[in-house]
C-alpha cells in the first residue's frame, strides 16, 4: 500500500496517464478494443521500445512519442489474442531480452546495449541456425512492422499517398458511353477467356447468362 | 430480420427454433439462409464480434485482424518434423474467414471430385451433380472475371515472366462487385467491392427470418439419447472477452460450421468424438517471392489477385499474382535496423509472385489451454520438393520478367542477385524450416466419408454419430482442395442445406422422440 491505495491501482493510474501522453501520435488506437485489455508489462515494454529503437530508429529517425505511440499500438493489436498466444509472445520477447547472453555469453540485457549493439544482437538472431531461437525475434518483428508501417507519415514516405488508384480509373475509361443494352453486353462482359482450375464448358454458359448483371453493375460503379 | 450482439446482452437466455446454425462464415451462412428460405425459424450462433461492412472498411490491416480474425492473425500451425512455420488465418466475426478472403473463387477442380467419387465412393460429388450448386452459388456472390485492366502492375510483370518461360496465365474469378483495386481484400474490402457473405448471403437469411446472435460461444453440443436435442454455451463478457451470461437453445436440427480450427474441436468436447475428428487437416501452405525492379511497380494499384496458372496444377502446384497492403508486405522483409528500412524503402519498386501448394495433409487440430485449438502439421517428403521446386519458379519468374534482386521467402536470407545463385539454392536447399508459409485454406478436420470406419460425417453431411447433427463448412471436404475455398465450401454447404430441408420433417420427428 501507497498512501494508502493499493499499489496495483497505482500502477494502473500511471500506465493510464502515460498513455495518454502520445496521445497525438495515435491513429486507430483510440477506437476502443474488445475485449478491453492490455497484455504487456512495463518490463515488456522498456525490452520491446529498445527493440524498437533498434529496428526502426536506428540513426534516431523516428520522434520519441511515435515509438511510445507504436508500443501502444502493438500492445491493442496482440491483445485480442487468446491467452496461451498472448504468453507465448511474452516468453519470445524474454528469449530476445537475453539474447546477448545466448549468442554471445555477454551476461547483458537487451535493452541495456547500445542501439549498434542491439541492431547487431537482433541480427544474429535472425540469422541463428536454431529456427526456435530466430522466429522469437522474426514474430516480434513481424507484427511491430505490421503496426508501425501502417501510420500514414511512413506510407507517405513509400509513396503510398493515399487509398487513391489509378488502374481503376484506367479501367473505367474502357467502359464505353452505353448505346445499347447489347451493345453493353458485349463491351463490358465479354465471355471469359478462363474462369477456373480445368473449367467445363458449361460455366462459360453460365457467364453470359449472368452478363445483363454485369453490365447493370458497372453502370453503377461508373 | 435481426443480429443480437450477445456482448450486450446480460440475462440469460432460452429458446427454441427449428434449425441452430454455429457459426456465420461461408458455411454457415449458406445453411441459414437456405433453411430460413424454407420456412424454417434458424438462429445463428456467432463467436466472433458484428462489425458492419462501413466500420471495418477503415480499419487498418492491423486493426482489422484484431477485431475481425482469430488469435488477431497471430495463429501458427506448429510445425513437426522438417516442416516450415506457417501462419493459419480464420475469421471470427459475422461473416466468418468470407471477410478475409481474397474472395479468388475456384470450382473444386474435377479430378480432385472424380477421386471423391470413384477412390473415396463418395455419392452426389460428380462434377456434373455439383455444377448447379456451383452456378448458383455463383450468382449469389456475382463472381465476376477480373478485368486485365485491373491488373496492378506487380501482376503485369508476373504475366511477363511467365510469358518468356511459356508459362501460361489465366484470369482469376472473384465474387467482387464495383472493386476498385485497393488490394487489400484480405482486410475486409475498404470499398465494399467484395461480396462476402455478411453482405451477400446473410442480409436474405435475416430477410427470411433469420436471427443472428454475435459474440455467442457455443461450449455444447445437447446430446440425449444419440440425438441432439440443441446447443448451450455463453454471451461473452463486453470487458473482458471471456464467456459469461448462459444460454441455451433447444433445436430439431444442428447445423455446425465453426471452421476447420473448431468444429473438431466442439465435436469433441460434445463427445461427437470418433478417431477421425481433428485429424486429416489440410492447409494448402502459401508462399511468396519478392522481386526489386529497376521501375517503379507500385504493386498495390490494381486488384490483390488477379491471375494464376495450373500450369503445374500437376506437380501440385498453383501459381498466382498476389499484392496486399504495404504494411503486411514489410513485416515479412529480412534485416534489423537501417538494413531492413533500406528495403522497407523499396517498395515501391518491388513485385511479389505467389504459390500454393495442393498438399498431402498431415495436420491436426488439438484441444489445448484455451478456447483457441492446437494446431500441428507435418508436412510430407512430397511437398517439401514441391515447396522448393515452387520456390524455383516463381524466382526463375522473377528474373525472367527483369528483377535486378529476388528475396526468397527464407528467414535472415539475403537476397539473390542471379539464376545461377537461385538454382544453387533450390539444388541444395536449407532446411524447410526456415521457409515462410502462410495458410489461408485449413480443410478437412471432419471429414467426409462414404463408411464410419473412415471418416466424421456421412456425404450428407450428418455425422455419423448423431443423426440430427450436420457440419457445412470446409472441416467436411475428405481431401485438398488445390484452389482457394470459399466457392467449395459454400457449394457444399448449399448442398447440405438442401439435404436438411428435404428431409426436415424426418429430423424434427426423431428429436421430436
Amino acid at each position: 500500500m501507497i498512501f494508502g491505495a493499493p499499489r496495483c491501482e497505482i500502477v494502473f493510474a500511471l500506465r493510464r496517464a502515460l498513455r495518454t501522453l502520445p496521445a497525438t501520435f495515435l491513429s486507430e488506437v483510440n477506437v476502443r478494443s474488445f475485449p478491453l485489455r492490455t497484455t504487456l508489462t512495463t518490463q515488456d515494454r522498456v525490452v520491446l521500445r529498445a527493440v524498437a529503437e533498434a529496428m526502426f530508429s536506428e540513426d534516431g529517425e523516428v520522434e520519441e512519442g511515435r515509438l511510445d505511440a507504436h508500443l501502444e499500438e502493438v500492445d491493442a493489436f496482440i491483445s485480442s489474442a487468446s491467452k496461451p498466444l498472448r504468453a507465448g509472445l511474452r516468453f519470445a520477447l524474454f528469449v530476445v531480452r537475453i539474447a546477448p547472453l545466448l549468442l554471445f555469453m555477454r551476461a547483458r540485457r537487451i535493452e541495456s546495449l547500445s542501439v549498434g549493439e542491439r541492431v547487431r544482437v537482433l541480427s544474429r538472431l535472425e540469422r541463428s541456425p536454431f529456427a526456435h531461437l530466430s522466429l522469437a525475434f522474426i514474430g516480434w518483428r513481424t507484427v511491430m512492422t505490421l503496426v508501425f508501417y501502417e501510420h500514414p507519415a511512413e506510407l507517405a514516405t513509400l509513396g503510398y499517398a493515399s487509398d487513391e488508384r489509378k488502374v481503376y480509373k484506367r479501367r473505367l475509361a474502357l467502359v464505353p458511353a452505353p448505346v445499347s443494352v447489347a451493345a453493353r453486353i458485349v463491351a463490358v462482359a465479354p465471355e471469359p477467356a478462363e474462369s477456373g482450375v480445368r473449367l467445363r464448358d458449361d460455366v462459360h454458359a453460365h457467364d453470359s447468362e449472368r452478363a445483363p448483371a454485369v453490365a447493370a453493375k458497372d453502370d453503377r460503379v461508373a | 430480420m435481426t443480429i443480437l450482439l450477445g456482448r450486450e446482452l446480460t440475462s440469460p437466455m432460452s429458446t427454441s427454433v427449428d434449425v441452430v446454425v454455429i457459426g456465420s462464415g461461408a458455411g454457415g451462412a449458406v445453411v441459414a439462409r437456405e433453411l430460413a428460405r424454407a420456412g424454417r425459424s434458424v438462429i445463428v450462433l456467432e463467436e466472433g464480434g458484428y462489425h458492419p461492412q462501413k466500420e471495418y472498411a477503415a480499419l487498418s490491416p492491423s486493426r482489422a485482424l484484431s477485431t475481425l480474425a482469430r488469435e488477431a492473425g497471430l495463429g501458427l500451425a506448429v510445425p513437426l518434423g522438417d516442416t516450415p512455420v506457417m501462419s493459419v488465418l480464420a475469421g471470427k466475426c459475422v461473416g466468418g474467414s468470407s471477410v478475409l478472403t481474397g474472395g479468388v473463387c475456384f470450382r473444386i477442380p474435377d479430378e480432385v471430385l472424380h477421386d471423391w467419387s470413384t477412390r473415396l465412393e463418395l455419392d452426389g460429388l460428380t462434377p456434373d451433380a455439383l455444377a448447379p450448386f456451383f452456378a448458383e452459388i455463383e450468382r449469389d456472390i456475382e463472381v465476376e472475371t477480373v478485368p486485365e485492366s485491373m491488373r496492378s502492375r506487380s501482376t503485369e510483370l508476373f504475366v511477363e515472366g511467365a510469358a518468356h518461360l511459356g508459362v501460361p496465365m489465366k484470369s482469376l474469378r472473384r465474387n467482387t462487385s464495383g472493386c476498385k483495386g485497393a488490394s487489400r481484400c484480405n482486410f475486409g474490402c475498404p470499398n465494399g467491392a467484395k461480396m462476402s457473405v455478411d453482405v451477400s448471403v446473410l442480409p436474405e437469411a435475416r430477410k427470411h427470418g433469420a436471427t443472428i446472435i454475435s459474440d455467442a460461444l457455443v461450449e455444447k453440443i445437447d446430446v440425449e439419447r444419440g440425438v441432439a436435442r440443441g446447443v448451450s454455451g455463453r454471451f461473452l463478457d463486453a470487458r473482458t472477452g471471456e464467456p459469461g451470461v448462459a444460454f441455451e437453445i433447444r433445436a430439431r436440427v444442428v447445423v455446425v460450421a465453426c471452421g476447420s480450427l473448431h468444429t473438431p474441436i466442439l465435436l469433441k468436447r460434445s463427445g461427437l468424438t470418433t478417431a477421425h475428428v481433428g485429424r486429416h487437416l489440410t492447409l494448402h501452405p502459401a508462399f511468396r517471392v519478392g522481386a526489386l525492379f529497376d521501375e517503379r511497380v507500385e504493386g498495390w494499384d490494381g486488384a490483390m489477385q488477379s491471375v494464376y496458372s495450373d500450369h503445374f496444377a500437376d506437380e501440385g502446384l498453383t501459381l498466382v499474382g498476389v499484392y496486399t497492403a504495404p504494411s503486411v508486405l514489410a513485416a515479412a522483409f529480412p534485416g534489423v535496423g537501417r538494413a531492413h528500412r533500406r528495403v522497407v524503402k523499396s517498395m515501391p519498386n518491388l513485385a511479389f509472385f505467389g504459390a500454393m501448394l495442393h498438399d498431402d495433409g498431415g495436420g491436426r487440430v488439438m484441444r489445448w489451454l484455451s478456447r483457441e485449438p492446437l494446431v500441428t502439421y507435418r508436412m510430407s517428403a512430397r511437398d517439401r520438393h514441391r515447396l522448393w521446386k515452387g520456390v524455383g519458379i516463381l524466382g526463375e519468374l522473377a528474373f525472367a520478367a527483369g528483377a535486378r534482386e529476388v528475396m526468397l521467402p527464407i528467414f535472415g536470407a539475403d537476397a539473390i542477385t542471379s539464376p545461377q545463385q537461385l538454382r544453387a539454392l533450390v539444388a541444395s536447399p536449407p532446411s524447410t524450416r526456415k521457409v515462410e508459409c502462410m495458410s489461408f485454406h485449413p480443410l478437412g478436420s471432419a471429414k467426409m466419408s462414404a463408411d464410419p470406419a473412415y471418416g466424421v460425417v456421412k456425404p450428407s453431411g450428418e455425422t455419423w454419430s448423431t443423426r440430427n447433427v450436420f457440419v457445412a463448412d470446409g472441416s467436411v471436404l475428405p481431401t485438398s482442395i488445390g484452389v482457394n475455398s470459399q466457392l467449395p465450401v459454400m457449394a457444399m454447404a448449399l448442398r447440405i442445406a438442401r439435404r436438411i430441408a428435404a428431409d426436415f420433417e424426418l429430423h424434427g420427428r426423431l428429436a421430436a422422440a
